[in-house]
């Protein structure tokens, strides 16, 4: 019964699972700017734009399975969490652009240790993401939910070790910045990858 | 005597007012196939309590229990505990007709008497013993006011019943029910037969008429117990596998069967 | 609002071969297409043919007859048929026609309460299993089908020999009664049984007790079709001769009392042709006792039709 509801309802968890990958690589993107200093901002503005076009897709299918369907009870809980979280899937590319921007214009300054470690942390919640909106399975939703502590532990360690670099004249104050705006922009990208494990875990109908 | 297990998935309210309704481990027979299993529900004053669940899941049947509409049935044996306000409707000194002047109903499909609108209105308080002729012109206005058709009809009291649409013909049967002045207000599947214009309009009285009434209503439309009811109650194969505020039921129904059902995957 | 005539007209002013825009109506098959059609299916153009046969047939007898009457007796219906005493002379119909209304009148006011009554405890107080019941019905349908000269016999045994000792209005009124019961209960039965359990439903659901729903709610409903059966049982009263022969007698007058014996028309009819010597006579009552019929038959369905038209 409702073989078409439940098709379209299959086709919404695939449609955001891809839409999380698109964010997964362009994370993916932004790491290998950091280590190997190459320009990737013209390829994440690809993602940008593929995550945006998604977004618009994901949000069509959701307005029109709600009005012909009328979902209730955990079909709802999906529907409307799907909406919700291509908000934060789609502000993740954005970040990434952002940072993959600041990255091009900072090739010479030195990159704080645990800023890698910070971006390797961020990218992980990302592609956490990807894998728990495959199963939609509570456990991968709540350890995201403890990495994001982790990201949010070494922002701190790298705004000590930048104050650090620009006390001891290692690094000059523009690309001090430029190196916080990194760091400020992969805490984001945590907390939206920790809003998108908290819709999975709603759109079972749990308490968060 | 109420079972654990049931207790669980059954919203019984414990305070010290009673409830309108306090039914308690009422079973059903036709014959001797089982139409209610051990049915326990408390049913609130001035709330709309909806009844869903599939074809011949016993939902009308409960409904007929709390007018005793089901005696007319031959072979039909009911036991357990229907009370109303506290006193049991099937005790040996209950006279049925008044508890069906408190208990009113409306039927599936709307029907009114083969006579004239006010004939139909005046039938019920004529059978109460109202015979002033001012009298009775006042409980047909008002009762046709109440089920907010008067403005329809009040030019065409003296036509015949059946001349109305059907939307018109079942507000004029929720008129004819409120004649008697009830406190109950009793309806099985009240709009199943009318289009969605006049589902509304049923909709919207009954929502009205919560306010000085307890209405139960029995609906296949999950979305129509959705939209106006305050607590609902699921019924399958004769048990009343769960019941609670319809938010609940709605949003976070905890019976797999429930949810299954109410998102259309019942099967 | 429009004269009487404007609508007159709009009701018989022949429909518009197109529609507004000029087009021809697809839906109405020409007559040359039905006859196409009809080629194709040769079988249901004997059919079609058989059944109008049918219908003509029969409107042609009702006619021949009802003309042959007329014809015959017509020329023959003079103001002496009318008088009110009946004499070798004037051969008046009087006598029997008032005889015709009381036994007619008389059997119908016994028959149809009792028939309708047993009709209501049939049909509302036991269920269809009663095994009584389908006892009772058997009786009745049986009873029904049995020709009027047994019951005749019958009367004559019960009531002309035993009871009143000798041929009388009141035998003759309660052998009709008897004929009559079944039909009557038969077709209230089946009135009854066609009004919709909605009604009854909708009546105990305001807390009416049966016997307010079967007289406020379901016997008016069934009223067209008690009526019906009442016509019916009418019918054959008033058409009766040889029941009636052996119970109320062939006496030309109408008694003082309904323990004296008259005779009815049809009896009145029979008597007169019997002889061979009043033809005539009976041909001018023939046509009486055709308009009785018909004028009881208009007067029972307005009545039906006022029932019917009020609802």
């Amino acid at each position: 019964m409702r073989k078409l509801f439940d098709e379209q309802l299959l086709q919404v968890r695939g449609m955001l699972k891809e839409m999380c990958e698109v964010d997964a690589e362009a994370m993916r993107l932004i790491e290998r700017a950091l280590i190997s200093r190459e320009d990737v901002s013209a390829p994440v503005r690809v993602c940008e734009r593929a995550a945006d076009e998604k977004e618009r897709e994901i949000e069509r299918l959701c307005m029109r399975i709600i009005v012909r369907q009328q979902p209730v009870a955990h079909d709802l809980a999906l529907v409307t969490s799907a909406v919700k979280m291509v908000t934060d899937l789609e502000r993740i590319t954005d970040q990434a652009a952002d940072i993959a921007d600041i990255l091009k214009g900072a090739v010479s300054c030195a990159v704080p240790k645990s800023l890698g470690a910070m971006m390797a942390a961020a990218r992980e919640m990302v592609e956490r993401c990807a894998a728990a909106l495959d199963t939609f399975s509570l456990d991968e939703a709540r350890t995201i939910r403890r990495a994001d502590d982790v990201v949010d532990g070494l922002f701190v360690a790298v705004r000590r070790e930048l104050a650090g670099m620009v006390d001891e004249k290692d690094e000059d104050g523009e690309c001090a910045m430029d190196m916080l705006m990194t760091a400020k922009y992969l805490e984001r990208v945590g907390d939206h990858a920790v809003n998108v494990a908290e819709w999975i875990v709603f759109a079972q109908g749990k308490e968060s | 005597m109420i079972r654990p297990e049931l207790r669980q998935n059954v919203y019984i309210r414990g305070d010290a007012e009673p409830p309108k309704f306090r039914v308690r481990d009422l079973d059903l027979f036709y014959g001797t196939f089982q139409a209610l299993k051990s049915v326990d529900m408390d049913i609130e004053k001035n709330e709309i309590t909806a009844l869903i669940g599939p074809s011949g899941c016993g939902k009308s049947t409960f409904l007929k229990t709390l007018d005793r509409m089901n005696d007319i049935i031959p072979g039909c044996r009911v036991s357990g505990r229907v009370e109303l306000d506290g006193a049991d409707i099937y005790a040996g000194g209950m006279d049925v007709n008044l508890l069906r002047k408190r208990v009113g109903m409306v039927f599936q499909k709307p029907n009114p008497f083969p006579a004239s609108v006010y004939d139909n209105i005046a039938y019920g308080p004529k059978t109460h013993g109202v015979r002033k002729k001012s009298e009775l012109d006042d409980i047909v206005e008002s009762s046709l006011r109440r089920a907010a058709i008067w403005d329809e009809l009040k030019d065409r009291l003296k036509k015949s019943a059946l001349g109305l649409s059907g939307g018109q013909q079942q507000r004029l049967c929720i008129a004819r029910a409120l004649a008697v002045k009830p406190d109950v207000l009793l309806m099985d599947e009240p709009t199943s037969a009318l289009d969605p214009i006049s589902t509304g309009k049923i909709e919207e009285l009954a929502q009205e008429l919560k306010k000085d009434y307890t209405i139960v209503i029995v609906t296949h439309n999950m979305q129509q117990a959705a939209r106006i009811s305050d607590k609902t109650g699921f019924f399958l194969l004769g048990e009343l596998i769960e019941f609670g505020g319809t938010d609940e039921v709605f949003d976070s129904p905890r019976d797999k069967r429930t949810e299954d059902y109410i998102t259309g995957r019942f099967g | 609002m429009k004269s009487a005539a404007a609508l007159l007209k709009q009701k018989f002013a022949p429909l518009p071969s197109c529609d507004l825009k000029g087009r021809p109506f697809v839906n109405k098959p020409s007559l040359r297409k039905k006859l196409a059609e009809y080629k194709r299916h040769p079988f249901s153009l004997v059919m079609m043919v058989l059944v109008m046969l049918s219908a003509l047939v029969t409107a042609a007898i009702v006619l021949w007859i009802v003309i042959h009457v007329i014809m015959q007796g017509a020329p023959n219906l003079k103001a002496s048929l009318f008088e009110l005493e009946y004499d070798s002379e004037n051969l008046s119909l009087m006598p029997a026609f008032f005889n015709t209304l009381i036994i007619a009148g008389m059997s119908l006011l016994i028959a149809v309460p009792v028939g309708v009554a047993a009709a209501i405890f049939l049909t509302e107080y036991t269920s269809s299993a009663n095994k009584f019941v389908a006892v009772v019905r058997m009786a009745a349908e049986t009873l029904a089908g049995i020709p009027s000269i047994v019951y005749g016999i019958f009367g004559m045994i019960l009531f002309v020999e035993m009871l009143f000792k000798g041929f009388s209005l009141i035998a003759g009124i309660l052998t009709m009664a008897i004929m009559i019961l079944p039909l009557v209960m038969r077709t209230t039965e089946e009135a009854l049984r066609a009004v919709p359990d909605s009604f009854r439903e909708g009546s105990f659901a305001l807390g009416a007790g049966k016997l307010r729903t079967v007289f406020r709610v379901v016997l008016p409903s069934a009223m067209p079709g008690i009526i019906a059966g009442v016509i019916l049982a009418l019918g054959r009263v008033v058409g009766e001769t040889a029941a009636l022969i052996y119970t109320s007698g062939t006496v030309k007058a109408v008694p003082d009392s309904l323990f004296g014996s008259g005779e009815t028309l049809a009896i009145h009819m029979y008597t007169l042709s019997s002889e061979g010597l009043h033809v005539d006579e009976a041909w001018a009552t023939a046509i009486v006792l055709i308009l009785l019929v018909l004028v009881i038959n208009g007067a029972a369905e307005f009545i039906s039709n006022k029932f019917r038209k009020r609802y």
